[in-house]
């Protein structure tokens, strides 16, 4: 039987990691090379490294430390993944195949597409083609506006007037393997998944949804599989504050009676 | 015994060519990554990784050269061989993905869409691996162990001798060959952390032993 | 560091947020953590407490066992960089609290090049300090079986806002290897130009994952439990038991690092040279978040002290056998030319802090004081400190 997924999701602005609230608040939370060696060491199943940099410089920071920095991300992906022995998924801008290939060139085993998805979807179906919908992951940010949910892009700024069951519909038709279904109004806020919103995608699509935004707990975690139907269960924040934190979690999750794979802890 | 064996790791433009170095450099294998017929007769074994379309694969294959120089170092001189995902589906005669394509050969059998009752494609995630026999790349591994697989496509082979694993989704998948020297696997071991890289080390002892 | 669009740094904002926790309420979870350890002890210990020797040590140890009546086990790695006075304060600390102590020293000639071998490296020459402290507790804390340890401040939290007081943060092997050791862990320290051997680092050897499982060590930080205030707990810890306080030539903050000469002096000169600003920068922000100075007296603060030229390097180049200039030469690569430009062959700050005093915004953003900036100078009458390293 498949199992459950636990994924951590390194979000990188400006060639830092950082824990994010709401899209907006930012707060460094260290080096993506540190993070992906503590994380495959850590039991984790998956891991998502995004690029949230607005078009501003990855490669600044200290120069005394034992860390490289780089200007792109198909550098840090060449950089981390060297470490990583877990499927790598890697997003942030892509606009074009060529970037894609980039990107598996350096190491990345899946990319995750947004932005480009609403404004150019011949590029996901193409992309599909080529490379296979098992490597490509459609990035759905979601917000409520009025009470009613809305699809977000640009970082969740820019509002698309969707509905997320009928994007998440349309990205699935169009050729994405997987969505990666992001809440803004509960991210950061450590109070659970917005269980109704994953429940009301991952009911009404065929392909694997993973939640992500607003963990506290790992109960949160295992409410994302048992109530809100998620394939995969994510988190950017928490995973920083504790010790062994993901193989904590993926121990809870097995004790909660979840089908989840456990590999203890690695020694390279 | 020389435990520096090169191991060729086929470069036809398809995949996660380097997540697959990666795992091969970090458990000590030689490697050179190559489309030169010279530099696979050169090598004392082969790796045909891939993902993507079958179509691609293929053409690639044929574009470069390939298919020849595979078959003359594999099929002919009996270098082992390790075939990921697509380089285990272009094994079989004939392909049904996105029409149809003929493929090796080398095992019979076709490439057809996995049809899991009630659960979704792809085949995307971690599941357990049953051994059914010992195989050189099993070597040391558990039954029911975890691997990583996404595909949407499997290779059926007509003779069921050959197939040394197989994983439950909805059905039993043969998910792991072994013929004399061709040994291929549908999932991805070089993303299959700890396993995966025990199941690559297992490869690289199999082709020091056959070096010798 | 971040800052956000209002141009507040993101130290300020999690500063920001001790308003408005339910203090009580964490004071109560303290209680619960530290109640639930002290009854499953399997020893006499029931944590442990890294400590120094400085003022939050003292604070650390007087708030777990007076205030909380647990038994705690002292320990304390042996940088050899002490002064006098930081060994009379910790000698203090564990007389008057009444406390069992351990106390490690590595081998002084290893220590020795270490710190040659992390200058020319990190531009750091106190590396097996920050080694030593964030490691060596967590070796003991397996070995004797005590799972809890009990950190003080969780510095990165306070001063630059990388954790929220939401997270409720941990120590981590993580956070160890990258911000306290900056990525260069144990085994990145071997070396064959300064015979650095991997043997003689066993104390610098984080424990393994299984070990630390089995032993299921968990390290708080009090700074998640209560609002901390190092001005306000330094003056109690000078009230109960006398915590000798001094001057020190690079900053106006008589309490900190009063056991090394270090911290203060050398190695945080270094620190200006890479970056730009050093402990006055800190200091500073830390009293105008509390209230205690104006942001105009702050910049005041950073103007005087942080370039003065730190005394302690002569000590530091005898104890190396190298020149002052080649201590500062190892640094020179290392200097963030976004920080520092060369103007007429000098060195200068590109665009210091005090180029700022009057940019728009700060008013909308400026914090009412409330109180005063004052150190407490205990005794009055400065004990003299002789000018070289205590090894013990």
């Amino acid at each position: 039987m498949l199992k459950i997924r636990l994924i951590p999701v390194m979000l990188m602005r400006q060639g830092m990691l950082v824990r994010s609230v709401g899209f907006t608040t930012y707060r460094p939370a260290g080096n993506p090379l540190n993070a992906i060696q503590f994380f495959n060491q850590w039991d984790v199943d998956e891991i998502v490294f995004l690029d949230i940099t607005p078009g501003k410089s990855r490669g600044v920071g200290r120069l005394d430390d034992n860390y490289e920095r780089f200007e792109s991300l198909v550098d840090y992906t060449k950089y981390i993944s060297r470490h990583c022995f877990v499927p790598l998924t890697v997003g942030g801008g892509i606009a074009t195949i060529a970037n894609m290939r980039e990107l598996f060139n350096a190491g990345a085993d899946k990319v995750s597409l947004n932005t480009i998805i609403h404004s150019h979807p011949e590029v996901l179906q193409e992309a599909s083609g080529m490379f296979g919908r098992q490597a490509l992951v459609a990035s759905i940010d979601v917000k409520k506006t009025r009470g009613n949910y809305e699809v977000v892009t640009g970082y969740g700024k820019k509002m698309t007037g969707m509905n997320p069951v009928s994007w998440a519909k349309e990205v699935q038709k169009l050729g994405a393997g997987e969505i990666l279904l992001n809440s803004i109004d509960n991210d950061g806020k450590m109070q659970g998944y917005d269980l109704k919103l994953i429940q009301m995608v991952a009911d009404e699509v065929d392909i694997p949804v993973i939640a992500c935004g607003g963990v506290g707990n790992w109960q949160h975690l295992v409410d994302g599989v048992k109530k809100g139907h998620a394939s995969a269960v994510a988190a950017a924040n928490i995973f920083h504050f504790s010790e062994q934190a993901t193989k904590k979690a993926k121990d809870y999750m097995f004790e909660a009676g979840l089908n989840v794979r456990k590999t203890g802890f690695m020694h390279w | 015994m020389n435990m520096k064996s090169k191991i060729a790791i086929v470069d036809y433009g398809m995949g996660n060519l380097r997540s697959v170095v990666n795992a091969f450099t970090f458990v000590g294998a030689r490697v050179k990554v190559t489309n030169n017929p010279k530099e696979l007769a050169k090598a004392a074994g082969v790796v045909v990784p891939g993902q993507g379309a079958i179509r691609d694969c293929v053409a690639n294959l044929h574009k470069l050269n390939l298919v020849k120089a595979l078959r003359e170092e594999v099929i002919q001189k009996h270098k082992p061989y390790l075939g990921i995902c697509l380089g285990l589906q272009v094994l079989g005669d004939i392909s049904f993905e996105g029409g149809e394509f003929e493929c090796l050969g080398w095992i019979e059998g076709e490439v057809k869409l996995i049809k899991p009752k009630g659960l979704k494609v792809p085949h995307l995630g971690w599941n357990e691996v049953n051994i059914l026999h010992s195989s050189p790349l099993f070597e040391g591994l558990s039954d029911k162990e975890c691997f990583y697989f996404a595909h949407s496509y499997i290779l059926w082979p007509n003779d069921k001798s050959v197939v040394v694993a197989t994983t439950d989704y909805g059905e039993e998948l043969p998910v792991a060959i072994h013929k004399k020297n061709v040994m291929a696997v549908q999932f991805h071991p070089e993303k299959s952390q700890g396993a995966g890289l025990k199941l690559i080390k297992n490869f690289i002892n199999f082709v020091e032993k056959t070096a010798c | 560091m971040t800052f956000d669009e209002q141009g507040v740094c993101s130290g300020c904002r999690v500063e920001e947020e001790k308003t408005k926790i339910n203090w009580p309420e964490r004071r109560k979870l303290l209680k619960e953590i530290l109640a639930e350890y002290k009854a499953k002890a399997k020893g006499p210990y029931h944590c442990i407490i890294p400590v120094s020797g400085g003022k939050d040590s003292l604070f650390q140890t007087y708030l777990i066992k007076e205030v909380f009546g647990l038994n705690p086990l002292l320990v304390t790695f042996n940088h050899q960089f002490n002064t006098q006075r930081g060994i009379r304060n910790l000698a203090n600390l564990v007389r008057k609290l009444e406390v069992d102590h351990i106390r490690f020293t590595p081998n002084p000639d290893l220590v020795r090049r270490l710190s040659a071998y992390s200058l020319e490296i990190m531009g750091d020459m106190f590396w097996h300090s920050h080694c030593g402290i964030y490691t060596w507790p967590v070796q003991i804390a397996v070995k004797y079986k005590i799972p809890l340890i009990v950190w003080g401040e969780q510095g990165f939290m306070d001063l630059g806002g990388m954790f929220s007081h939401y997270d409720m943060v941990e120590m981590t092997n993580k956070f160890r290897v990258e911000h306290g050791l900056r990525g260069y862990d144990a085994k990145d320290m071997v070396s064959k130009k300064h015979d650095i051997s991997i043997e003689e680092l066993s104390w610098a050897v984080y424990p393994s994952d299984e070990e630390i499982e089995e032993v299921n060590v968990r390290g708080i930080y009090i700074g998640n439990f209560l609002p901390w205030d190092h001005v306000k707990q330094t003056e109690l810890m000078i009230k109960l038991y006398n915590f000798e306080t001094a001057p020190h030539p690079r900053s106006f903050n008589l309490y900190e690092n009063v056991e090394d000469f270090v911290s203060n002096g050398l190695n945080d000169y270094l620190r200006y040279l890479k970056f730009g600003y050093g402990r006055a920068t800190d200091h500073a922000a830390y009293e105008i978040r509390r209230g205690r100075m104006t942001r105009e007296q702050g910049i005041g603060m950073v103007k005087k002290y942080d370039h003065v030229y730190p005394n302690d390097i002569k000590i530091y180049a005898r104890y190396s056998a190298l020149t002052e200039r080649k201590i500062i030469d190892l640094v020179e690569k290392m200097r963030d030319k976004r920080a520092w430009e060369k103007r007429q062959g000098k060195w200068c700050l590109k665009d210091p802090v005090w180029n700022h005093i009057d940019d728009e915004g700060t008013n909308a953003v400026r914090l009412p004081k409330t109180g005063r900036s004052k150190y407490i100078l205990n005794p009055r009458r400065v004990k003299p400190e002789p000018n070289e390293y205590t090894l013990m």
